[in-house]
């Protein structure tokens, strides 16, 4: 499209505004579907006359977007690609290349109504620089010095990771280094040691009991050093088993040292003599017993009788006291005398006359005497058989620990030989088999160090290639990481490059365009002291940022707020000529017009005029769009904007109301003067 | 040049001329604005507008006579314009004094700047007509816009990069790679690393 992108038409929502140029004749009416969609064209021509549609529709949920050229339709992402290739070819690389034709659109082609004053007032400084650098051309570079920022830091960070991985390859050549000298000192064989024959070695440990892992193994297996170190596990084990057959041994040659002796006394008589004692006991016990009863029986005797003896007595006296004439109990005449004679008889006869009866007390003392000589002999007699019990019982045991060694041993009591000459014989064997063991086993170990040496000296090949191979990867690593830092230092410099280029490229730009602006602004002159506008660039946190300042060259005053020191229809009245300054210097635009929606809105009187007479000027330079619902102000700009020559054209278009079918359109021509110079024809 | 450094009026009036006709206005020879003296002012036209540039030796004749002078002017347009053309917006009047005014009159001036009941006023007075280049200044708004960036290459400012960027060290295929690599979208250091023949 280049330097010549005009706009022929547009399409309102569901209607169709023709435009301006006799070239393009429209047929289509765009009007709302039954679903509400709607649809927006634009219809644009470059400067070879090829047609280029623009057609945005809209469900109410998406858009979608039509792009049209010649022949060609494009839709969706290609359609887009395709727009931004004619309109914004800088948008093409951008990170959002919607956003950057949509930034250079709104800020130099078409002033929104309600976003007049959006550059001044409300997007910050930041926003500011990015929206003139964007539309300078130094948008991209921008964007350029900011990706490379990025993958600058990921460059960094990826260099420190694989700095961080190069200790582990360091590492692992230093472990290979230490290996392969630990593999040849243990590959160094001992001269004065004599290496066993594989074979021989293990056709004597199988000798011993020793069960090889496998019929035939040689020393090259890779089993060698398991079925060695199995083997030399079992002698361990058999040496074990022999010192244990020697320790029993000679236990038992220490059991048959200590023989107890057997009982002095046959156990059987002491058992006869036992009880014969305990007989005798019991024999003079019950004739004691006897007669200590016997003794006792008499006892009683002559005390029953010694105590009726009393008792007659005691009645005798008391019956003398009481004798009379008759019987105190019957009342009968009795005989006197005779009675009291009797009474007195009984009172006074004594307690003799049963005595001779009585046990004899030495008799039984003599039986006691008897009885205690039986005891002790019983006593005597049974302590002699609890020892010679005793005795047998030691010795029993004795004879069962020296049988159960014996058994262990695996020797029988023989008349040829006696125990403690078998035992000899078996410490002797012991002794012998041990130490064949002993020296097998270290045969084994030396053998086991053979191989082991044997595997050191084959493992050191290997191990000197893994280390050639870990040297050359951490080699290539570090080669790497230089490599990459060299890259690295190229793009720091060239990022320091890029920002004074986009710097002095943003600077050299808005110097180029302040004069202008300068220019613009004070053709409306809205303000009777700050009559000079700048834009002033500045570099912070890396960023560019960008002010307008006012300056009231009398009085010296600068403001770099113009919302702060302009009023409402001043600040619109800046804003325009700062849209209108970007429109008319930029070398590139989007489309070569300005669209101005409703661009009085508070602009007083003065302000307004000035806008009038600086829009005449641009209409020289720029198809010029320009809306209002103001009917004075369309006036004014239908004369103002008339067409001086006939090859310039204006058309008034009238929005006069909207029905079903689409907006109520009127349009007519705006004619040029018939005489241009009235004054200087008149006089 | 007047006593104070200003231009004087006829200074004024010439440069006035100068600038105008250079941008395409034409003098008017044939009628001037009555009441107004003659030496004091100059009429120009052009397809859109009528101009009339008074030159006041001070800016009390200037606040004294601006009505006057507006006046006139309408009558001028009102005896040369059909009754339905907007006069009000062909008419432009230039004030122009070599002297200087008082801070405490300035709000006069002003208002009579805001003044845009009849037509339009364009007011310069002392501090502002110091130079020949001044009136042009003063006139800006009657004037053709004239063009303000003349670059008009098609190369953007990433194409010229190689050439913008003056690091001693920094080839400029190095700086093409990265460039190229930003326009395909492709990772912009690798690119550059392999472009070095980088590990």
């Amino acid at each position: 499209m280049g330097s010549g992108r005009h706009l022929f038409s547009m399409q309102y929502y569901g209607g169709f505004v023709a435009r301006l140029h006799e070239l393009v004749q429209m047929t289509s009416w765009y009007r709302y579907t039954q679903r509400q969609a709607k649809r927006v064209s634009v219809r644009l021509a470059n400067e070879n006359g090829e047609e280029v549609t623009i057609t945005r529709s809209s469900d109410g949920k998406s858009q979608s977007i039509q792009f049209s050229i010649g022949n060609e339709d494009f839709k969706g992402t290609s359609a887009e690609a395709r727009l931004l290739e004619k309109l914004w070819p800088d948008a093409a690389s951008a990170n959002d290349g919607e956003s950057a034709l949509n930034s250079a659109i709104v800020r130099s082609v078409y002033l929104q109504q309600d976003r007049v004053r959006d550059f001044l007032e409300a997007a910050s400084d930041q926003d500011r620089f990015n929206v003139i650098t964007e539309l300078v051309g130094v948008g991209r570079l921008t964007e350029l010095q900011l990706q490379l920022e990025s993958q600058r830091n990921s460059w960094t960070r990826a260099i420190t990771q694989r700095t961080k991985e190069e200790m582990p390859l360091a590492n692992r050549v230093a472990e290979l280094e230490k290996q392969l000298q630990k593999l040849k000192a243990s590959s160094e064989a001992d001269e004065d040691v004599s290496i066993p024959s594989w074979s021989d070695w293990w056709q004597t440990a199988t000798a011993f009991g020793v069960t090889p892992p496998v019929e035939s193994l040689s020393a090259a297996s890779v089993e060698a050093s398991n079925a060695l170190t199995s083997a030399i596990r079992q002698l361990e084990s058999l040496i074990a088993q022999s010192r244990t057959r020697r320790e029993t041994a000679v236990s038992l040659k220490e059991l048959l040292a200590k023989e107890p002796p057997e009982p002095a006394s046959s156990i059987d008589e002491l058992s006869v003599q036992t009880e014969q004692a305990n007989l005798a006991v019991k024999k003079a016990r019950t004739t004691l017993d006897a007669a200590r009863k016997r003794a006792a029986a008499n006892r009683k005797l002559q005390v029953e009788a010694q105590e009726l003896r009393e008792q007659q007595r005691a009645l005798a006296q008391i019956a003398i006291k009481l004798l009379g004439e008759h019987c105190p109990v019957c009342a009968q005449v009795y005989d006197f005398q005779k009675t009291k004679a009797r009474l007195n008889q009984l009172a006074g006869q004594s307690d003799t006359g049963t005595s001779s009866t009585i046990e004899p007390p030495d008799i039984i003392a003599g039986l006691a005497k008897a009885e205690e000589d039986a005891v002790a002999v019983a006593t005597d007699t049974r302590i002699e058989f609890d020892r010679a019990e005793a005795a047998a019982a030691i010795h029993r045991k004795w004879i069962g620990e020296r049988n159960r060694a014996l058994a262990d041993l695996g020797l029988q009591a023989s008349d040829s030989e006696s125990p403690s000459q078998q035992v000899e014989v078996v410490i002797a064997d012991c002794n012998e088999r041990n130490k064949q063991l002993v020296a097998q086993r270290k045969a084994g170990e030396r053998l086991a160090l053979n191989l082991a040496q044997e595997s050191a000296r084959s493992q050191i090949a290997t191990t000197e290639s893994d280390l050639h191979e870990a040297k050359k990867g951490l080699a290539m690593h570090r080669l790497v990481i230089k490599s990459r830092e060299l890259t690295g230092a190229v793009v720091n410099q060239l990022l320091e490059e890029l920002r004074e280029a986009a710097s002095r490229i943003a600077v050299d730009r808005l110097e180029q365009i302040e004069p202008f602006l300068q220019r613009v602004y004070a053709r409306i002159d809205p303000h009777p002291a700050f009559r000079i506008v700048k834009l002033v660039t500045r570099y912070s946190r890396g960023r560019g940022r960008l002010d307008a300042h006012l300056h009231d060259s009398v009085e010296g005053l600068s403001s770099d707020s113009p919302s702060a020191v302009l009023s409402s229809s001043q600040l619109n009245a800046l804003a325009v000529s700062l849209f209108l300054t970007l429109n008319l210097s930029l070398p590139r635009l989007p489309v070569e017009a300005a669209l101005l929606d409703d661009p009085i809105q508070s602009l007083d009187d003065i302000n307004l005029l000035g806008l009038v007479d600086l829009l005449r000027r641009t209409k020289d330079k720029r198809q010029l769009l320009v809306s209002t619902h103001d009917h004075r102000f369309g006036k004014l700009l239908s004369r103002k904007l008339r067409p001086g020559t006939n090859n310039q054209r204006t058309s008034v278009i009238e929005l006069s109301g909207w029905s079903r079918s689409g907006p109520e359109v009127r349009q007519y021509a705006v004619e040029p003067e018939s005489t241009i110079l009235k004054l200087v024809h008149a006089g | 040049m007047s006593n104070n450094g200003s231009l004087s009026q006829t200074e004024l009036l010439a440069a006035a001329t100068s600038v105008l006709c250079k941008h395409g206005f034409s003098e008017v020879d044939g009628v001037a604005l009555a009441r107004i003296d003659r030496g004091s002012h100059r009429l120009f036209e052009d397809a859109y507008s009528i101009v009339a540039v008074i030159a006041f030796p001070n800016w009390i004749e200037l606040i004294n006579g601006w009505i006057e002078a507006q006046a006139s002017l309408v009558e001028l347009m009102s005896e040369h314009l059909s009754r339905d053309e907007y006069k009000a917006w062909e008419g432009y009047l230039a004030l122009l004094t070599p002297g200087l005014v008082p801070t405490a009159e300035q709000q006069q001036i002003e208002r009579i700047r805001y003044d845009t009941g009849r037509v339009r006023k364009l007011i310069s007075t002392g501090m502002q007509l110091r130079e020949v280049s001044d009136v042009e200044d003063a006139l800006l708004p009657l004037l053709p816009l004239q063009e303000s960036m003349q670059d008009s290459s098609e190369d953007t400012v990433l194409s010229r990069l190689p050439e913008l960027l003056q690091g001693p060290n920094l080839p400029s295929d190095s700086i093409r790679t990265v460039v190229d690599a930003f326009l395909k979208q492709e990772p912009l250091i690798e690119s550059l690393h392999k472009h070095m023949g980088g590990k």
